[in-house]
This record gives structure tokens, sequence and C-alpha cells, in this order.
């Protein structure tokens, strides 16, 4: 694999991962859920 | 009759992240990439996403509650809130129900392949094919489309399809709560687990075949990274990777609308669409992107991988099983791979069930054993077309307009609605009620201008490159003519009986307005 793909897998990698760490934080932190029926 | 709601927050994202993620995003992905410019092809891939993907996943999370709060389940009535001074919108908005339970009639058959490959994979049923031909005869066998060596009939298809179907409508009769969210709050951690031990075996492959040192996993990785960036001058790269993000995130189909309707105005839209949209990009490009085509270019070289990266069902049932089983413990790695996508179909073919039941059971006022009964009926009597007349263009049919026309003109009109009939202003005030996020104010702009003439876009040069050749029937077989002619009888007839379903629901609810029935 050329540096330029490394630098293309780790900048996608990134990117989600960071995407899904920070909503599914914040999605298990927040306090409210779906309310009641 | 009270409406059902979900139990927890987590639980709705892993209900919508479910019914997204699937066999598109592990097999169809890599593939598209790997063709369609390799690591450049992330570009127009992320442009996509935050210009077509995230508005599209906001404006059907926040359609969704806002007609679950009048009542609606389901497109048709949700239409009719969104607009209701016109009275042929609901009309269109059969298209929401409509086309979940095309996808499923199909869908759930090629499920149940994954469900018997699983069983295979561990008694090492396909264990003596040890070359693409072999394997390809075996599913050929297996799915009644040869008589051979290894299937006489299709006996052992049909038994796993019974198994398969029953499974669906077993979860979706216990309901939202106890049925969907329960399920996917479990399968989704397993499916993630299952993925990392798969992602985990194929980057230590090294070098499979000491004879050709240049095919190992590295390399496979390059294959489908190392950016080609004259791909980034082809409009149709840019289109290969809106239709991917529209196709992967289970937009335009109808079914986030339902799962929606059971949230209030007191829980949040934004985030958990959010939430939802990454979890399905996590297995699509770090699962999807790091196991079929690294593990296929290991074993079988770059001539090979490119010649099966475009073919789903090579790639699932052919490729994979031949890759996994020259591994130690090979049977367990097969089983795994098998359940990894059985697991991400069943938690998509649940959604597709809960459109059809809401609307019977919360709109239509039947119990829910009736509409499970009803739906069953309808849906186990229609597959069969499709498990006899598969090797006859039936299935293609049924995908042609469950899978690809219906969702994209849904998810283009509801755009338009959401945008500019709604209005933006509305929709931007609905969009953040209860919402645990700000969304930047860009998509305001976004949402309006950009996301609906993309859409069009989509829209126009689909239907020039690959929908009027199929309408017009121009690719099928002579000898297929009157399959695809009584498929094509059949689905119609669905959509009119639908119709016919909502017209008569809109009567009985203007005779009670007006006080003439109770």
């Amino acid at each position: 694999m050329t540096t330029s793909g490394w630098i293309f897998m780790g900048l996608s990698w990134a990117v989600i991962l960071g995407l899904f760490a920070f909503s599914m934080a914040r999605t298990l932190r927040g306090g409210k859920g779906p309310g009641p029926s | 009759m009270a409406r059902e709601r979900w139990g927890s927050r987590f639980g709705v994202v892993m209900a919508v992240a479910g019914s997204a993620i699937g066999l598109g995003n592990l097999l169809r992905f890599p593939g598209m990439a790997a063709k369609n410019g390799g690591g450049a092809f992330m570009i127009p891939y992320f442009v996509a996403l935050l210009l077509l993907g995230l508005p599209l996943t906001w404006i059907e999370w926040t359609i969704g509650r806002f007609g679950g709060g009048f009542g609606h389940s389901t497109a048709p009535g949700m239409f009719h809130t969104l607009w209701n001074k016109n009275r042929f919108i609901k009309y269109f908005g059969v298209i929401g129900i409509f086309g979940p339970i095309v996808i499923f009639v199909y869908y759930t058959y090629i499920e149940s392949w994954l469900l018997g490959y699983s069983y295979f994979a561990l008694t090492g049923q396909y264990g003596a094919c040890t070359g693409p031909e072999e394997m390809s005869a075996f599913l050929n066998g297996y799915r009644g489309v040869a008589s051979n060596a290894y299937f006489s009939g299709i006996g052992t298809a049909y038994l796993f399809f019974a198994v398969t179907f029953l499974l669906n409508i077993v979860i979706v009769y216990f309901g939202i709560r106890r049925g969907i969210e329960k399920v996917c709050i479990v399968s989704l951690p397993l499916l993630f687990l299952v993925g990392i031990v798969l992602v985990v075996r194929v980057l230590t492959l090294g070098t499979p075949d000491p004879a050709h040192p240049d095919w190992n996993v590295t390399s496979g990785l390059g294959f489908l990274w190392n950016p080609d960036w004259s791909a980034l001058a082809s409009g149709k790269v840019w289109l290969a990777a809106a239709g991917q993000i529209f196709f992967t995130l289970s937009v335009g189909i109808g079914v986030i609308l339902t799962y929606a309707s059971y949230l209030t105005d007191r829980d949040d839209v934004a985030l958990s669409g959010l939430s939802a949209a990454s979890a399905n990009e996590l297995v699509e490009v770090i699962l999807g992107g790091t196991l079929v085509i690294p593990a296929a270019f290991a074993f079988f070289g770059p001539e090979e991988t490119m010649k099966v990266a475009g073919s789903v069902f090579d790639l699932a049932f052919v490729t994979m099983p031949l890759v996994l089983q020259k591994l130690a413990y090979g049977h367990v790695f097969g089983f795994l791979w098998f359940l990894l996508l059985f697991v991400a179909g069943l938690t998509s073919s649940i959604s597709l069930v809960q459109p059809a039941i809401a609307f019977l059971e919360d709109e239509f006022g039947l119990s829910r054993r009736s509409a499970i009964l009803a739906f069953s009926a309808v849906t186990f009597a229609m597959t069969q077309a499709c498990i006899f007349g598969l090797a006859r263009g039936v299935v293609d049919e049924f995908d042609f307009w469950g899978g690809n026309f219906c969702l994209v003109l849904f998810g283009t009109v509801e755009a338009i609605l959401f945008a500019w009939v709604f209005g933006v202003e509305e929709a931007w005030t609905q969009l953040h009620v209860g919402s645990d996020i700000t969304i930047p104010r860009i998509y305001r702009f976004i949402i309006k201008y950009v996301t609906p003439p993309f859409l069009l876009v989509i829209l126009g040069t689909w239907f020039y490159q690959e929908g009027l050749q199929t309408i017009l029937m121009r690719n099928v077989a002579k000898g297929d003519f009157w399959y695809v002619f009584g498929t094509r009888a059949m689905l119609l007839a669905l959509f009119v009986g639908l119709a016919i379903l909502v017209k008569i629901l809109w009567r009985r609810r203007r005779r009670q307005a007006e006080g003439l029935a109770p």
C-alpha cells in the first residue's frame, strides 16, 4: 500500500470513528430517553 | 388504543442502525470503492454523506416523529399531515408501505441462504469445493438453479427460508419494544464483535501463498485504499458514491419514518439520527473495507479480486467461503462470516415488516395478530415467485421496483415535500424540538437548496442509465418475458390494493369527523 493509501485509510477511519464516538457517547450519556407510552 | 413507544434511546438508535446495516455495507461498499478510485472514492463518498445522507436521515427522523404526533405510523398519513391541502399526496405515501413489503419478500429469501450457509460452514458441507467453479455450482444447486451433485432439489433452501421467515414474523409479533428493540440491542453489539474478530483474522493473514509474495493483506488494503486521482474527474464516480450513501443509510424506504413515529416531542431526533448513521458508517467503512477485498486479494490476487469485486453474491457465497476454509479453524471462521451477514440481514428484514404492520394496526385498527397474519399470508405467497422464479429474473424485478425505483423516487419527493412544501423554517424548528445537539445552520441551506437538487440529479441519471432500460424490459431474455411481466402485474396489484386501503381509511376518517360513523 502506498503512503497516500495509508493516509486515506487513516483519515477515513479517524473521521468515522470520531463521529461514532462523539454521537454514541452523547447518546448513551443523554439523560432523557424516549417518553413513556 | 395507545401507540407503542421505544424503551430507550439506545434501543431506537440500534434499531435504525440495524435497519441500515445490511449486506451492502459489508459487500457492496468495498467492491464499489475498489472499482471507483480506491481511496479517492472516499472524497465523493464523504461529500455525499454530508450533503445527501445526513440531511435525508434528519428529514426522515423529523417527518416520522412529526407524523407520529398526529397518530400516523406510515407515509400516507405523514405526507398528508405535511401537505393537507393536497388530496393525492397520501397515495404517493403508499410507496412507504409498498417498498418495504417488496424488499422484504426477496430479501428474506436471500437472508435464508446466509442461515443455510452458517450451518453448512459448521458441518463442513461445502468443504469439498476447492475452487470458484465448484463453489458457484454448490450455490446454484442450493438455490435450485441447477440440479447437481451437491443438491438434487430446492428442499434444503426452502427449509431454511421457512425458518428465516418465521423468525422475522415472531420477532415483529412481539412488538416494537419487546421484539424489534430487544433483538437489535443484542444483535448489533454481537455483529460488531463478530466483525472485529474477522477483521483481526484478515489483518493477520500475512502472505498466505509464498509463490505469490505480492499477494498479501497489505497489498490487499492498497488495492482498496490507494487513491486513483483520475477517478475524481469522472461524474460516474461521484454518482456511484452518492448512490452508495443513499442506499446504505436505509433512507427512502419508509422504515425510519415508522420507527421515528414511536418517538414523542420530548425525544431527540438530531443526535439519534447522527448516531444511527455513524454506526452504519463504522460497519461499512471500517469493517466492510477491511474484510472481503483484502482477504480475496491475499488469496486470489488482483485480477480475480477485480473480477468478483462487483458481485455481492460471488463475494459472499463463493470468494469468502473459499478464503476462510483455507485457514486453521476455517469452519469456525466460515460460520462467523455467515452469522455476521445473517445478523446484518435479520435486523434489516424485521424493520421492513414494521411499516405494513403499523399501517394495519395503528391506522386501520387491526389487532397485531390479524395484521401479522395478513402480512404473512401476502408476503409468503409472493416469496414463492422469488424462490421458484429466481433463474427467470423475478428477484431482479422485485429488486428493481422495491429496492431501487421506489427508494430514489420516494427519497426525492419527501426531501422536496419537507424543505419546500412543509417549509424549511418549520422543518428546522421540528428537527430541533427535544434535540440534544444543535445542527450547524448551514444545513438549513443544504436541506433546502442542495439535497433536493442532488437527489433530482441522482434520480434523473439513474433513470436514464438503468431505469428506462428495465422499465421497457429491454434486458429481459425472451424466455423470461412472461415471468417478468407476471411479477410486474403482481407488484401493481399490491400497490393498487394498498392505495385502495388508504382510500377506505380516509373515507372512514371523513365519516367519523362528520359524525356519520362510530
